[in-house]
């Protein structure tokens, strides 16, 4: 299996390779590379007009098998001004995955009330590992800006991805901050993974821009009430400033 | 147009019909429905919606696919994942079978597990907010009451807000707490506000709530900002609180686009709900 890419293409289906092995189950696929993989299947649909992805929110709806997984896109709403789109993966013909997304035709207003970051840039932080799954060889980098993999409670993260997410294409920058908000839940944790499992439900990411380049900063915080489920809320930044937020619902449930 | 005058509900039920009354006209064009009505309606139906275990909701995800006009709804919902841990429900909106919405709800069963400390929760009092309206006009068939701390239609950037529903859904149907939030949702655009009203037009495409915990008032407090890359386009954030504190998070996409010269804006774009 290559661990240079995340699927490759052939005969009309994804092949999972290495990197795409789930954190918590390695008969499954991971999130980062699912929600990729539904990303990308909307940033390659056609569009009428010049148009920015400003929201995708992706359901994981059951586990993914470590298996091919073949897709479809259908086309909600078309339109000069917005296009709504749904991608789906099947797993053995099943449902396993959709998201929906909002594209909206690119026009021109005055800018507003997007922050510049006072982080430290991803040069100039420390270089840890959010995941351990694979090893050394795993192709998300990551370098921290607060909190630790150790300590529970809010953390920021720089990632990037040194690799390709189907074999012989690059990472789109859609593609890109899909799959680096997907660390919210792991570097923003409030509870012992050793006791208790948060596997994310979903995923949504809101955009007012695409990154700039190959570093996305997400800045996340986790909140449970204890019910059952928690919040996760992200801010997304590049090095040239707040570009849009995301969240994730957690499954919370004791760890057999 | 076939809705109903002075009504104390949004809508009115006939048979398995949604009759639009005055309180769902938008600010942006009076032969359309307000998103906060729209969001009201979507929302009842996916909270409704059965599930096999005790369910809350985590997030509801509504997408405006065209205007909706002033006439009668129908709505469908079904569920597209059931399960006893996880329940995805997908409730539209049918106007003379067009679809105008559509709504996606994701549940989760309820279970015992450890809390964390929530954001600290500051805010001046209702009993001390200003009985400000979201802008100069305050209409007697708005479906929201508002008190503007800080923001709003007539003051450019981030806003703060007590408000609650004044409308019930339906002469049959409360606005709940769950429903109220869909509303207020909808409109952190207004509360939140950067762009000017007289020049630009800002409706929004889409609402999405992701919960903490379920609200339990009637009357919910709001901080909205509008960030814009000035792309044609706008996200606005929200975070919702009762009196307990801070139990979701709600995004819209704006489309952004200036009236011109050639075109005065519509009469009822100095207002938002």
């Amino acid at each position: 299996m290559s661990t240079r890419s995340f699927y490759k293409s052939s005969d009309g289906a994804y092949h999972p390779q290495q990197p795409a092995t789930g954190s918590w189950n390695k008969q499954h696929q991971n999130g980062v590379a699912v929600g990729g993989l539904l990303a990308r299947l909307i940033d390659v649909a056609p569009e009428p007009r010049p148009m920015l992805t400003s929201r995708i929110t992706i359901d994981i709806l059951r586990a993914v098998p470590f298996g091919p997984l073949t897709a479809t896109v259908e086309t909600i709403r078309d339109g000069a001004r917005q296009q709504v789109l749904t991608s789906r993966l099947f797993s053995d013909g099943v449902l396993v995955a959709q998201a929906n997304a909002l594209k909206v035709r690119i026009g021109s207003n005055p800018a507003a009330g997007l922050r510049m970051t006072e982080a430290p840039l991803p040069e100039e932080a420390g270089n840890i590992p959010v995941t351990r799954v694979l090893g050394a060889g795993h192709p998300m980098e990551t370098r921290v800006v607060s909190g630790s993999g150790k300590d529970l409670g809010p953390g920021a993260y720089w990632t990037n991805f040194n690799a390709e997410l189907v074999e012989g294409e690059s990472i789109s920058p859609l593609v890109r901050v899909v799959m680096a908000a997907d660390i919210g839940s792991g570097v923003s944790s409030v509870l012992d993974s050793k006791t208790w499992s948060y596997a994310n439900l979903d995923l949504s990411v809101y955009l007012a821009r695409a990154p700039v380049d190959e570093w996305v900063l997400a800045d996340c915080r986790t909140d449970t009430v204890g019910s059952g489920t928690g919040l996760v809320s992200t801010v997304l930044y590049d090095r040239n400033g707040e570009f849009g937020r995301a969240h994730q619902t957690l499954f919370i449930n004791p760890r057999v | 147009m076939s809705h109903e005058a002075g009504s104390d509900s949004l809508y009115t039920r006939r048979g398995e019909k949604w009759v639009a009354g005055t309180g769902c006209i938008s600010p942006w064009n009076p032969a359309h429905q307000n998103g906060a009505a729209v969001s009201a309606l979507l929302a009842h139906y996916v909270n409704i919606q059965t599930a096999a275990v005790p369910m809350q909701l985590c997030r509801l995800s509504i997408d405006i696919l065209r205007p909706v006009p002033m006439t009668e709804l129908e709505v469908v919902c079904e569920t597209l994942r059931e399960g006893t841990r996880v329940q995805l429900v997908e409730a539209s909106l049918w106007s003379s079978g067009i679809k105008c919405a559509q709504a996606q709800g994701l549940k989760s069963r309820i279970a015992e597990t450890p809390e964390a400390p929530l954001p600290e929760f500051k805010r001046v009092e209702l009993k001390d907010a200003p009985d400000r309206p979201l802008d100069r006009r305050n209409r007697d068939n708005s479906p929201l009451e508002f008190r503007i701390v800080e923001g709003g239609l007539l003051q450019s950037g981030p806003g703060k807000a007590w408000a609650r529903a004044r409308l019930n859904l339906s002469n049959d149907t409360p606005a709940d707490p769950i429903t109220t939030a869909a509303m207020l949702a909808d409109t952190g655009s207004g509360v939140g506000a950067v762009f000017d009203s007289r020049e630009w037009s800002f409706a929004n495409m889409d609402v999405c709530l992701h919960f903490i915990r379920l609200p339990i008032d009637s009357w919910q407090y709001l901080e909205s900002e509008t960030q814009s890359s000035g792309l044609g386009q706008a996200i606005v954030s929200t975070r919702l609180y009762d009196q307990a504190g801070l139990f979701a998070h709600a995004h819209q996409t704006l489309f952004v686009s200036n009236y011109g010269t050639q075109k005065s804006p519509p009469e009822k774009a100095h207002t938002h709900q």
